[in-house]
């Protein structure tokens, strides 16, 4: 398979305020050095809870956040250090989905307007040509043509977020990175949403990055997943072997603690004690091992090294690296 | 089978409308279920459908704007509804506890976790402040707090979501209520704290031998937790059963929808199923059965008529014309 994109030892931390006698500088660890490869058609999902680093990896990558460290190879180039015009040509090959739509349309743009501008900015086509797309686009995301003229109030919340697929579809990128696109949604309208991005992969052939709390949801759409905790990856491998063969603790009591609707698998659970540590004091050594039920002496001591077990990469003291 | 003793909480053919510039718009209509002892009962359905609404007129939490313009909702065979407002504070919060989704906005800001429990105790139980503080503790001990002596002097931005949470389950429980109102209570949370907190609620039930209302959008949590299902739909219960009935043979096709549009760890298909439309704001509801529209079988009775609740077996009822009654089953 062909690799579009590296990323490498990519961290980001947020400075804090430090208190005012104190000259120690504290830094919120968000993403704390992650390397991963992605790629061409696939879908490489990232899970993980709130405070685990998956919005800002891929914010990241994108460079709405300036990456504090790493490199991101993508066409030969580290995106890390482009320059402004360099970015900005970038950014057409690489488009993102958020969470809400409603927050990332301009309420006083029609939603044709907001499809059409990054075409016209980007002096890709004629205005002609871009309306005749806009259009086009407007019905393969199942949206009528004359919704071109109203405004994201009109519209309801699967309604919105397809528009926010028309707008990262406008350019033609290769690369789709989506933030929780359908968490905000309901059940039904969930499953509509997810079908069409499975569809818009087939015919154009986009590789995502498909960011989610939901395991089931990215089961569902991933060929490789990531699993995050803390800024970390702490498993990665493909999606059958991670829920046929989860080997990192973690990713064990996440798979366990999804409720399935089957009321005959009641209980069962691995039920994690405690809560997430705060990214700015993660625990020492594995920063899983305030709260693994497995822990031994050196999990407290030594933070762990990502081993390979047959292609499936895991951070945890506890597996046997293959030899 | 079911006798009207063990009836704790009882809603019968409620219709609870907005006033909006005049006029009355109905979202909750004609809706009963009932809630027996011991029993957790989970109210399912989609944004708009009414279900937190209802869980709201139980409590009588209701905007200004509400009217209920028929119903009765009994509480050990007393009508809420009827009820002058110095007996509903002494039931709210003493017989029935509710929790609701997001912690941080329920909770005040600037009172400590302390003040605000022992504040419940003490309107419901003639004790000194001090021993109001000690049962606060005690409440917090009873959902896994740690160090809870030292949690009472907090206040709610010094907690985690998860923390908050149980902080709310603690004071509605603080009393010993009868009944726990739980609307969307994990919703906000991660799932490894989801798994705590909904843990921690069976437990609870247990332990007080309390029943549970729980409101959620969450298919996967209520086969979890729930003995008894209501699905809601656009202001209507379309089907109601034990939690098997409505996994293993559920009859409305918006439940049967529901149920195969979810993606799930453990089968893989190649496309997801899906209801076409979305839900329809309550000025738009459809005059007939209100699925009609998005239903792959409506007929022109569907869309004309409103569809009875037809029972199916024991307490399994659904609201569909292509649900015919069995003779000497119910």
């Amino acid at each position: 398979m062909e690799k579009i994109m590296e990323v490498k030892n990519l961290k980001k931390y947020f400075p804090l305020k430090s208190g005012l006698f104190s000259s120690q500088k504290l830094y919120l660890r968000a993403v704390d050095n992650i390397s991963f490869d992605l790629y061409k058609g696939e879908t490489l999902g990232l899970v993980g809870e709130s405070g685990s680093g998956k919005s800002t990896t891929g914010r990241s990558i994108l460079r709405l956040l300036e990456p504090t460290a790493g490199e991101i190879i993508y066409k030969n180039k580290n995106i890390t250090t482009l320059k402004s015009s360099e970015l900005r040509n970038m950014r057409k090959n690489i488009q993102m989905i958020f969470q809400d739509p409603y927050a990332s349309l301009n309420p006083r743009m029609t939603i044709g307007e907001a499809i059409i501008e990054p075409i016209l900015s980007h002096g890709l086509m004629t205005k002609d040509e871009a309306m005749e797309k806009t259009l086009t686009l407007l019905e393969r995301v199942g949206l009528n043509k004359e919704y071109f003229n109203r405004y994201p109030h009109q519209f309801s919340g699967g309604q919105r977020q397809r528009i926010g697929i028309a707008r990262a579809l406008a350019l033609n990128p290769e690369i789709i990175v989506a933030d929780e696109p359908v968490s905000a949604l309901d059940v039904s309208v969930q499953a509509q949403i997810i079908n069409l991005f499975k569809d818009l992969q087939d015919e154009f052939g986009f590789t995502y990055i498909f960011i989610a709390h939901d395991l089931s949801v990215v089961k569902y759409l991933s060929t490789r997943i990531a699993v995050m905790y803390l800024g970390e990856i702490v498993e990665i491998c493909d999606k059958k072997e991670l829920f046929d063969n989860p080997l990192h603790p973690y990713t064990k009591a996440l798979i366990s603690a999804i409720p399935t609707p089957d009321p005959r698998k009641k209980g069962n659970r691995i039920i994690l004690e405690g809560d997430i540590p705060s990214p700015v004091n993660p625990p020492a050594g594995c920063k899983f091992s305030n709260r693994c039920y497995l822990k031994k002496d050196i999990c407290t001591k030594l933070h762990p090294d990502m081993k390979d077990v047959g292609g499936h990469q895991v951070r945890c003291h506890l597996v046997k690296e293959e030899l | 089978m079911e006798n009207e003793s063990t009836k704790l909480l009882e809603i019968r053919d409620l219709v609870l409308g907005f006033n909006i510039e005049g006029e009355t718009v109905n979202v909750i209509d004609n809706v009963s279920f009932s809630i027996n002892e011991g029993q957790i009962v989970g109210l399912v359905g989609e944004s708009g459908c009414g279900k937190s609404i209802t869980s709201l007129s139980v409590m009588r939490l209701l905007p200004r704007n509400a009217v209920i313009s028929k119903g009765e909702i009994l509480y050990q065979g007393k009508n809420l509804l009827e009820s002058a407002e110095d007996e509903i504070i002494k039931i709210r919060g003493k017989e029935l506890g509710m929790i609701f989704q997001e912690p941080m906005t329920s909770l005040n800001p600037v009172y400590t976790i302390g003040d605000q429990i022992s504040e419940i105790i003490l309107l419901h139980s003639q004790v000194s402040k001090k021993e109001a503080l000690d049962m606060a503790i005690e409440k917090l001990k009873l959902v896994s707090i740690p160090s809870p002596e030292k949690v009472v002097r907090q206040y709610p931005h010094e907690l985690s979501g998860g923390m908050r949470q149980r902080v709310m389950i603690a004071m509605a429980m603080a009393c010993d209520p009868k009944v726990l109102i739980a609307d969307e209570p994990t919703t906000a949370l991660d799932v490894t704290i989801q798994a705590q907190i909904l843990d921690l609620i069976r437990d609870l039930k247990d332990r007080t031998k309390s029943s549970v209302l729980l409101i959620t959008h969450d298919l996967g949590v209520v086969a979890e937790m729930c003995d008894y299902v209501v699905v809601m739909y656009a202001g209507h219960v379309v089907e109601e059963a034990d939690v098997f009935s409505i996994f293993e043979n559920p009859r409305h096709p918006y439940t049967i929808g529901l149920l195969r549009s979810l993606p799930t760890l453990n089968e893989d298909r190649e496309r997801l199923h899906t209801i076409d439309g979305t839900v329809p704001a309550p000025k738009d509801f459809p005059k007939g059965c209100r699925f009609a529209p998005r239903c792959g079988k409506a007929t022109e009775q569907c869309l004309n008529e409103v569809p009875p609740l037809t029972s199916i077996n024991g307490t399994h009822r659904a609201r569909c014309f292509s649900i015919t009654e069995k003779v000497g089953d119910a």
